[in-house]
């Protein structure tokens, strides 16, 4: 059933997804050849000059428009499909509510991954197409590999073989909070659908921005307590043997993996709890 | 066209006077296939259980023989069905006469009017 | 021969407030092959009924059984539920409504959809928000009755169509019936239904079955119609606060 729900789900966003992308990564090349005929021309008069700018400009925005609005799309099918009338068939269908929430979730998740993908080569098309002057004809996605290229080996160099389990682990503190900031938003739409009987998606915004504050202040004080500790610790770092900081590394990016995935397994229960137990339609 | 219905007299009975009337009349005529359950229903636009009810109560008054799972067919016993006329055409005209009765009218008033609008309705 | 009957509720308690119970300790039992109407005033809890045996609502207290079986999503899949409201996604074309069902459902019947739909002259290359009130509504209708489902839930079927396709509607209850399967109607056009019905149930406000019976007999019993006897027991019904 997963399966069969996980179709329909994908498929409603499909199209539009692929037509957007497919404008990005036109945009991109636009973009690109912008930056590069500002590059080129440099200190010369451009009579093209103003096209090159808004190339860019326009580059940039689509970029931003492209992200935001896929994610507003998905979030506002979750709204649809659960809150509104169409839930009247959404939960008459012989599937268990859990399954269509995670098959929401596993979607949302699917087209936040895609998102990247696509911004990504955008991104790495744009690259490509801005030639870097000095070392000869290379382009500046060549100039930035290299640099990558080198902190990964500065990272092997200092770490050893842990480096490598630092990066796995980045990759699933990234993941975890893409899918944090998902369940997060579900939630705050499934509190604010179920606690009122007009005016629903005003109640779901309401209550993410609330949301949103409480996570933004609590980040502050997050980050102030971790500035003050890190300033107080610097000077005991060169005190600290090459084994004792991996060590600390390797906890701190363990607890910041476990404190995602417990907020986010409070966030599913408590989204799923409430479609399950406190969802009744008018 | 669903068929029309009056108050006070159960539907399944005036099933049953209106399917008497068609047979009588001929509208089905002795030994043919009559409809199904599901057909009748669909074309008075009634629950197909009272379309049995009534239907049962016709094969009870034994103008309708069922054939078990081949369906049902109109009696061939025309006596049966004389008599059923017979029954049928008297009830009406008991109904007219009291009607008459009510009306003050003598018996040959009543006919002498039967006479005239018999000859009108050729 | 098995004679359990497809819907069961026990001591059903429902209420959306505290203090009002829409529905208290409802007991109601349709056994198969049946046509039911549940007549009543607003809010007496009819749609209210209708929600909880197909899951959309979750009862404070009580138990249902569906052919046996208590009520879960699985026996969603014995269930056919039309509510008053049009429940699909407009962007979907008519095709993409069937394609859905089918795949859900099992027991959809896509050719009897099919049928139907040519019969109402509804194209099925449309999508469904270029369709007007009316149309929308005969489609919902088409999908629910093209399932070969054990239970038909009609709230309103016939409420806001005219007088032809209210017949259809009608012809298509009847066309559809099942010596195994039984359909619950609710409507206030109460002549207009009542060839259809085998027993009729006059619901009263917390749920209370005020009258019920056999639609044929009751003629015959009270020299009333349907439509008559439901004015009679509800004119002094008194206002729920």
């Amino acid at each position: 059933m997963l399966r069969k729900t996980l179709k329909y789900d994908l498929g409603a966003v499909y199209k539009i997804w692929l037509i957007l992308s497919a404008t990005v990564l036109v945009l991109s090349v636009v973009g690109g050849l912008s930056i590069r005929d500002l590059v080129m021309t440099g200190d010369e008069g451009n009579p093209f000059m103003l096209f090159s700018i808004m190339g860019i400009l326009v580059t940039i925005f689509s970029l931003c428009a492209y992200v935001l609005i896929i994610e507003l799309l998905v979030l506002f099918r979750f709204y649809q499909n659960f809150f509104t009338d169409e839930a009247y068939l959404t939960f008459t269908l012989p599937v268990k509510r859990k399954t269509l929430f995670n098959s929401k979730l596993i979607g949302a998740f699917i087209w936040s991954v895609a998102n990247i993908a696509v911004v990504i080569l955008a991104i790495t098309i744009m690259l490509a197409l801005v030639p870097v002057q000095g070392n000869g004809t290379g382009s500046a996605l060549y100039e930035f590999l290299k640099i990558v290229l080198e902190l990964i080996k500065l990272l092997f160099e200092n770490f050893s073989g842990w480096a490598f389990v630092y990066c796995v682990l980045g990759v699933i503190i990234y993941l975890l909070s893409t899918v944090f900031s998902t369940l997060i938003i579900y939630a705050c739409i499934t509190l604010g659908c179920t606690m009122v009987r007009k005016y629903k998606l005003l109640m779901a915004i309401a209550v993410y921005y609330v949301v949103n504050m409480l996570i933004s202040l609590l980040s502050y004080v997050a980050s102030f307590v971790m500035s003050l500790v890190l300033i107080s610790g610097i000077g005991l770092i060169e005190n600290y043997s090459e084994a004792q900081i991996r060590v600390l590394v390797l906890f701190t990016l363990i607890a910041v993996a476990s404190f995602l995935t417990v907020m986010c397994i409070l966030a599913y229960r408590f989204s799923l709890s409430r479609i399950e137990r406190r969802l009744n339609l008018a | 066209m669903a068929w029309k219905f009056e108050a006070g007299i159960p539907l399944s009975q005036q099933i049953v006077d209106r399917l008497r009337r068609d047979v009588i009349s001929g509208v089905y005529p002795p030994g043919s296939l009559f409809p199904t359950v599901r057909q009748l229903a669909f074309s008075a636009s009634v629950n197909p259980n009272t379309m049995q009810k009534a239907l049962l109560m016709l094969e009870e008054e034994g103008l309708l023989v069922t054939l078990g799972t081949q369906g049902r067919i109109v009696t061939n016993d025309t006596e049966k069905i004389e008599l059923s006329k017979k029954q049928c055409t008297e009830a009406e005209i008991g109904a007219m006469i009291k009607r008459a009765k009510e009306l003050s009218l003598s018996r040959d008033e009543l006919i002498k009017f039967i006479r005239k609008g018999w000859n009108e309705n050729e | 021969m098995n004679d359990t009957p497809v819907l069961q509720c026990k001591n059903l308690t429902k209420s959306y407030k505290l203090g009002t119970n829409v529905l208290d300790n409802f007991n109601f039992s349709v056994p198969k092959g049946k046509i039911i109407g549940l007549l009543g005033p607003n809010g007496c809890g009819k749609s209210t009924l209708l929600k909880l045996v197909s899951g959309l609502l979750v009862p404070n207290s009580g138990e249902i059984e569906i052919c046996g079986i208590p009520r879960s999503e699985e026996t969603n899949s014995l269930i056919s539920y039309l509510p008053e409201r049009t429940y699909f996604n407009s962007r979907m074309r008519v095709s993409e409504l069937i394609d859905y069902f089918s795949d859900f459902f099992p027991d959809f019947d896509r050719e009897l959809a099919a049928k139907m739909l040519d019969d109402l002259a509804i194209p099925k290359g449309e999508r469904l928000r270029a369709l007007s009130k009316g149309m929308k509504e005969k489609v919902q209708l088409v999908m629910v009755m093209s399932r070969r489902a054990k239970l038909y839930l009609l709230d309103e079927p016939i409420g806001g169509v005219d007088p032809a396709s209210r017949e259809y509607i009608l012809n298509t209850i009847i066309g559809n019936y099942s010596p195994e399967s039984s359909v619950i109607i609710t409507t206030h056009l109460i002549t207009d239904i009542e060839p259809v019905l085998d027993e009729f149930a006059f619901m009263g406000w917390g749920g209370t079955i005020l009258r019920a019976g056999d639609a044929d007999t009751v003629r015959a019993a009270t020299g009333k119609t349907l439509d008559e006897l439901f004015r009679e027991v509800f004119r002094y019904a008194p206002q729920n606060t």
